[in-house]
């Protein structure tokens, strides 16, 4: 029985657009926003659980990166920069909702993993989807960064803050929660 | 390994973090015994299923004129909110008390320049906001709380030199409002009352005190 290997990075995007939209180009950033878009909503889905905070998450990800651009060097892919970027905005998002004293959940959003979810990954395995989302958060943001979107223990760590100890330890028992939701 | 592996070591070899000598003998284990080769087989195969979810998913309206609107205006709203959050920590400052918002917030680039906006000239106490911010052990917060102290006195002593009525008397600030978006400027008022400083040389004592004032910075 071997290990499991790692997803490989997705193509790095068109430099040119990034080059143009590092000049305040806003055209090109719209063409970058169209290209990466649909993968920086899905990892914000899956943090959230929800469409309407993964939509908030999403602009708020888009704007920030318009905002840091100039200071993108271009050492990794756009698309790696911006998903890290995505990923803070996620989590800080999730920070502030948590503040919030009274939460309105949006209608079509009942429950983790709602309708509009569903219909935004209408090709997707249902259950597994809903037992991530039914996760408790810290469980449930390890397993998304480790097993569906890639990243490794250290780089989780400094992410979240926390202990490489308490990655793994969130990870095995977000892995058996979702085993045991799934029996 | 005569006992079985634990939960933490299955999941280390199938993420292949355990060191050689254990990963070797955990799969010598797994060879040999059926309920853990089971185990093991149902957790390969979800994280598996994990690693192949969809990558992509789309979002129900098309979110870019959103994003497109506040590309093209500062955020203005966040800028109210930082100052206003000075502001408060200039006022509970002043009362010894340093409002958590302003250690515990991340020291946004944008905080700087709400700061630099009100202060004319040096600085240390954009410096000492930004250091709050980013503070993380006990001892580096208590010497950042020190720094902040100076800092934001000094931002206090700036938003009173901006009235030409205040005689330079640096003041307590005891309450802070914030006006959003009048006539296309953000004013922020605060009232100061109960003279405690002069000057930026440190603290000295009024003969009397002065009635409350009420400061309006515009932004």
């Amino acid at each position: 029985m071997e290990p499991i290997a790692r997803q490989d990075d997705p193509a790095p995007v068109s430099e040119l657009l990034v080059a143009r939209a590092r000049q305040r180009d806003a055209r090109a950033f719209e063409e970058l926003y169209r290209l990466h878009h649909r993968r920086v909503y899905a990892l914000a889905l899956r943090l959230t659980g929800s469409a309407a905070q993964a939509e908030e998450v999403t602009q708020e990800a888009f704007v920030k990166a318009w905002e840091a651009l100039p200071s993108f060097r271009g050492e990794s892919a756009f698309s790696t920069w911006l998903h890290g970027l995505a990923v803070h905005v996620a989590l800080r998002h999730e920070r502030s909702e948590r503040r919030r004293t009274a939460r309105i959940e949006a209608v079509d959003d009942l429950g983790r993993f709602g309708a509009a979810a569903r219909r935004a990954i209408p090709e997707t395995s249902l259950g597994l989807e809903r037992a991530v989302a039914a996760l408790p958060d810290g469980a449930r943001r390890v397993l998304v960064l480790h097993d569906i979107q890639g990243y490794r223990h250290a780089e989780i760590a400094r992410l979240l803050g926390i202990a490489v100890g308490t990655v793994k330890a969130q990870l095995h028992r977000a892995r058996r929660l979702v085993l045991e939701a799934l029996r | 390994m005569s006992t079985h592996p634990s939960e933490e070591q299955v999941n280390d070899f199938l993420d292949g973090v355990l060191p050689p000598e254990i990963a070797r003998e955990v799969e010598r284990h797994l060879e040999g015994c059926t309920e853990c080769r089971a185990e093991a087989g149902r957790l390969r195969d979800l994280v598996a299923r994990l690693g192949g979810l969809p990558e992509e998913a789309t979002p129900e309206r098309d979110l870019w004129p959103q994003i497109a609107s506040r590309l093209a205006e500062p955020a203005r709203p966040r800028r109210a909110r930082l100052v206003l959050q000075m502001a408060a920590a200039l006022a509970l400052f002043a009362g010894g008390i340093l409002v958590g918002r302003a250690t515990k917030e991340p020291a946004a680039p944008e905080a700087l320049r709400p700061a630099e906006e009100v202060q004319r000239t040096g600085s240390e106490y954009v410096a000492a906001l930004a250091t709050l911010g980013t503070a993380r052990d006990p001892a580096e917060r208590r010497q950042g709380r020190e720094a902040a102290l100076s800092a934001l006195y000094g931002a206090a002593h700036e938003l009173t030199r901006l009235d030409p009525e205040a005689s330079g008397i640096l003041t307590t600030v005891s309450t802070a409002r914030s006006f959003e978006k009048k006539d296309d400027e953000e004013v922020i008022e605060v009232v100061v009352a109960d003279p405690i400083f002069s000057g930026t040389s440190g603290i000295s004592t009024a003969s009397t005190p002065r009635p409350p004032k009420v400061v309006r910075v515009r932004f």
